[in-house]
């Protein structure tokens, strides 16, 4: 599972919970960070929620780092080069690089690592274009204890950003197989180690590490604190949050009254993802009518208006990408579908109950799809069990964001792939697969472009998701931080090496409150 | 109010030493700022058009990360903002990521000049990249480094100028140095000559009233200069006249000495008749060989005579009296003069005239008693130099004798020829000698006139 699902609305008229009474004090230096849930796992091939990832993207570094500019920089390996065939490409690690336990990242842990990832059943089909020997193992060959080779089946072009995403995370072979337990207190290279993590308070403290390569990070600890929108709102009204990130705000919230606001647009599309496995979705008619009726823009303009409009499963500036001038879908509804779709019970869409405004929102979905004689029922779901109906395919219909691992449209069409376990649509279409492994091994920039939009386009008639918009992230941030820049992958990216709390404005605050 | 020559220069050439420092500063301000900005935007335009293929297909097949990583590379690497526009939106961008996927703000505010517009301290030109689709490439560069640089190579055009300036003052100021050398040696000559005063060093620069000094020193030296050229000549026609009379002395002394055989030899009785007779004819022979080397050396004499100049005939009197004064010490009569000191301007010739008063002079003191005296009497016309003694005074028949050269001196029993000599001198001078008795001493009174021009 690959796609990361982000569970919350806000609107600008939102009734807040004071629960700055019940806040815990934390020290000026103490970076608080609002998250909507604590990770599921720190286990890298096992992520597939934005939580997780964010704490990963701290924990555990990469061979490569994608910058918030979209700039590939090195990380782990200092440097890297292609062969003259573009199928070998050899990495050149930092000598300085160190785990949190002082032991030094060796080429062992780097083929380790990848092919821990390759094998797992979960995203090693993001690395499908990886050669294999005769034995069926990866081609990772471990030069010298700084130097390994990475084998391609062909040159394939994003492989380093392929690398950049968090389950290319490189880790500590020795402990991790001496310890069955190792991602209860994971141990990683990147700027932040583990400290602990509090189920009552329902927070995960990371300290910045003091033999970081890249230097110490400016703050010294990092709490991630489970809270709702409101009570991340609350948290920053009260001075007690350092930002708010992780949940999606919108431009004019109110939030942004006090303390500064980062906007940027980020490669992530809202989606209502229908299950074609649960009938009446099964029909393509079915998911047609309900497509059409809920694809036309009210959703974005009533609750995310500075987000823009989604005419497509891809983002903006992906290979694949459908503007403005895409056609509708051809199909049209007959009327003995239209009857039949009048005649049948109403299709569930499942929302994360996380949004505060899920009343409004639901009622405005099932609004816009009865004027289109489509019955549907918003159901407000828990975080949990949305995901369980998401992993367990029992979900009928479901409200995500889909952000992406790394900037590459290959990612979001791997959804759709029959073979992916992740497919969460069940569409199993021939012709799709074919294009989307096609485009695997096409090193034209144009033609591979071509392929991802026909595949696109094919993605599309099978009406599988209802792209509601692409988001804008606006973040907030305390006006005593300094450092944080947003990234155009998305706030679980966020590089917080350079993040800086004042501490006199901090103390200045909290005197004049 | 005295200048330096080296200031009068340089305050004369200072507006246009300020003007040049200007002119040089403002242009190359200005050429550098042109320059340097054309190149920056011409490089963004070579530079992108260059890669113009390459951006094209990112920007159709809509790759936005590499599209991001280009345009981040290339603004970091000319240090400029640039953003991508696709059909008026923005669709990269290496500035603010907030702006990606809104239109672009239209390039209507600013100052436009030559494809350019300033704007709040940035220079913004965009490239043309495509027209269909529409790309454009807007470059915003900050144009403090431009401007910066400019002023920098302003400021060192400005120094540069400055110090070739300064040399070709530096310049100037030697030829000028160099240029007055000659009058400084003249300067120092004249006034060691003159006043005795050191001139002032050659390195020291003159002043204008120094330069003013110099003229007026260059004028009074070749003034007395041309005074020692008359008095050289006076002394030069003094001393030919001098080697003509011992000439003329040296010539007659053998016929004289062989007159004076042939006197001897008539004296005697005892000689022959014969003897007589050619002793006669050899008194006239010798007689006549006399004369003709008398007329000779008159006509000789007469050549050397000075040719009348304008000059001062009381230096000329004073010079005689002090000629006889110096002649007759010890006979105990005294010349009195009788004329003031301030100069006479009279033309005449000095040299004869003062053989002239000289003998009238002398003639008077060897007449007189006890006393001598020289006046000048000077009308409109005439100058009369008036000699009178105290002597017994001369009959007035006698004088014509004297004047004309036939009468005998009674101290020397011979011919006077001196009255004849000095009537010659007084004619040659346009005038004449008159005699009369004195009436102020009781002796002789002769008056030389001359004719005044």
């Amino acid at each position: 599972m690959n796609w990361f699902l982000l569970f919350a609305l806000s609107f600008p008229f939102l009734t807040y919970v004071d629960v700055s009474a019940s806040h815990p004090r934390y020290p000026a230096r103490v970076y608080i960070k609002p998250v909507f849930s604590l990770p599921l796992t720190l286990d890298p091939v096992l992520m597939n929620d934005g939580a997780s990832q964010t704490v990963a993207n701290q924990i555990y570094d990469g061979l490569i780092r994608i910058s918030e500019r979209m700039d590939l920089e090195p990380a782990i390996a200092e440097s890297w080069a292609t062969s003259s065939d573009g199928r070998t490409i050899t990495f050149h690690l930092r000598r300085e690089a160190k785990f949190h336990d002082g032991s030094k990242v060796t080429s062992d842990d780097v083929v380790f690592s990848l092919a821990r990832a390759i094998e797992s059943p979960i995203v090693g089909s993001l690395y499908e274009y990886i050669a294999r020997d005769s034995s069926g193992k990866p081609k990772l060959i471990a030069v010298d204890l700084q130097t390994v080779n990475v084998i391609l089946k062909a040159p394939f072009p994003p492989i380093l950003s392929v690398l950049t995403g968090v389950t290319a995370k490189i880790l500590p072979r020795l402990l991790l197989q001496s310890n069955p337990k190792f991602f209860e207190a994971p141990i990683g290279s990147g700027p932040f180690r583990f400290v602990s993590r509090d189920e009552t308070a329902r927070s995960l403290t990371l300290a910045g590490d003091p033999h970081y390569y890249g230097g110490v990070p400016k703050i010294q600890t990092l709490v991630l604190k489970e809270s709702s929108l409101p009570e991340a709102v609350s948290l920053a009204r009260s001075g007690t949050a350092s930002e708010i990130a992780t949940h999606p705000l919108p431009f004019e919230h109110e939030v942004f009254r006090d303390g500064k606001r980062l906007t940027s647009p980020v490669v992530a599309t809202w989606i209502i993802g229908l299950n074609i496995r649960i009938a009446p979705l099964n029909r393509l008619s079915v998911r047609l009518a309900l497509k059409q009726a809920l694809e036309d823009d009210s959703y974005r303009k009533r609750f995310y208006p500075d987000a823009l409009p989604a005419y497509g499963y891809i983002p903006p500036g992906l290979p694949g990408h459908i503007g403005i001038h895409r056609a509708k879908p051809s199909a049209t509804l007959s009327d003995s579908d239209r009857k039949t779709i009048q005649s049948l019970a109403p299709i569930v869409i499942q929302i994360p109950d996380a949004l505060e405004n899920v009343t409004g929102m639901a009622a405005h979905l099932e609004q816009t799809a009865r004027m289109s004689g489509i019955k549907i029922t918003v159901v407000p779901t828990q975080w949990d069990q949305l995901m369980d109906g998401y992993t367990k395919h029992t979900s009928q219909a479901f409200l995500v964001s889909m952000n992406m691992d790394y900037p590459d449209s290959a990612f979001l069409l791997q959804n759709a792939e029959s073979t992916n376990p992740d497919n969460f649509s069940g569409l199993q279409d021939q012709e799709l697969d074919r294009l989307v492994a096609k485009s695997r091994l096409v090193q034209d920039r144009v033609e591979r472009d071509r392929i991802h939009t026909l595949a696109v386009k094919r993605f599309e008639d099978q009406a599988v998701t209802i792209n509601l918009f692409h988001q804008r992230q606006n973040l907030w941030v305390h006006r005593c931080v300094s450092g944080l820049v947003p990234h155009l992958m998305g706030d679980i990216y966020l590089d917080y090496r350079q993040v800086h709390i004042d501490e006199s404005c901090m103390k200045m605050k909290v005197a004049n409150r | 109010m005295s200048v330096r020559l080296k200031d009068h220069i340089e305050e004369s050439l200072k507006s246009l030493k300020t003007i040049l420092l200007f002119a040089s500063s403002f242009t190359a301000f200005v050429l550098t700022f042109l320059i340097v900005l054309h190149s920056s935007i011409d490089a963004d335009r070579s530079g992108l058009m260059s890669a113009r293929g390459y951006l094209l297909s990112l920007i159709t097949s809509s790759d936005g990360p590499d599209l991001l990583r280009y345009v981040n590379s290339y603004g970091a690497e000319r240090k400029s903002l640039v953003t991508v526009i696709h059909d008026g939106v923005v669709i990269a961008t290496n500035h603010d990521l907030s702006d990606i996927g809104f239109k672009a703000a239209s390039m209507t505010s600013g100052v436009s000049f030559l494809g350019y517009r300033l704007l709040g301290g940035t220079f913004m030109h965009e490239v043309p990249l495509s027209e269909k689709p529409l790309v454009q490439i807007r470059v915003q560069s900050n144009a403090r480094p431009i401007l910066w640089t400019s002023l920098i190579v302003a400021v060192l055009s400005t120094l540069i100028v400055f110090i070739l300036l300064w040399l070709v003052n530096r310049a100037i100021g030697r030829a000028v140095d160099q240029g007055l050398s000659g009058l400084d040696e003249v300067v120092a000559s004249v006034k060691r000559l003159g006043q005795g005063m050191l001139v002032p060093s050659p390195k020291s620069p003159f002043r204008v009233s120094e330069l003013q000094d110099i003229q007026s020193s260059i004028e009074a030296a070749s003034i007395a200069l041309e005074e020692a050229q008359n008095i050289l000549t006076e002394s030069k026609a003094k001393e030919m006249t001098a080697r003509a009379y011992q000439s003329l002395i040296h010539d007659l002394h053998t016929p004289v000495a062989c007159l004076s055989s042939w006197s001897t030899l008539l004296q005697d009785e005892s000689l022959l008749r014969d003897d007589q007779v050619e002793a006669i004819n050899g008194v006239a022979r010798t007689a006549k060989q006399i004369l003709l080397q008398v007329t000779s050396g008159r006509k000789n004499l007469e050549l050397l005579e000075g040719a009348p100049a304008l000059s001062d005939i009381k230096a000329t009197l004073r010079n005689c009296i002090d000629q006889v004064r110096e002649a007759k010490r010890g006979t105990g009569v005294g010349i009195t003069v009788e004329f003031s000191d301030d100069p006479m301007l009279v033309l005449h010739d000095p040299v004869n005239l003062t053989r002239a008063v000289v003998n009238l002079l002398e003639n008077a003191v060897d007449a007189a008693g006890s006393k001598v005296s020289v006046r000048l009497i000077h009308s409109n016309t005439t100058v009369a130099i008036s000699i009178e003694d105290d002597g017994p005074g001369m009959a007035i028949e006698l004088v014509s004798q004297f004047l004309s050269g036939r009468g005998i001196s009674e101290k020397k029993g011979r011919q006077a020829f001196g009255l004849s000599g000095a009537a010659h001198i007084a004619r040659a001078h346009n005038g004449r000698i008159i005699y009369r008795p004195s009436k102020t001493l009781g002796g002789s009174n002769f008056q030389i006139q001359l004719g005044v021009q």
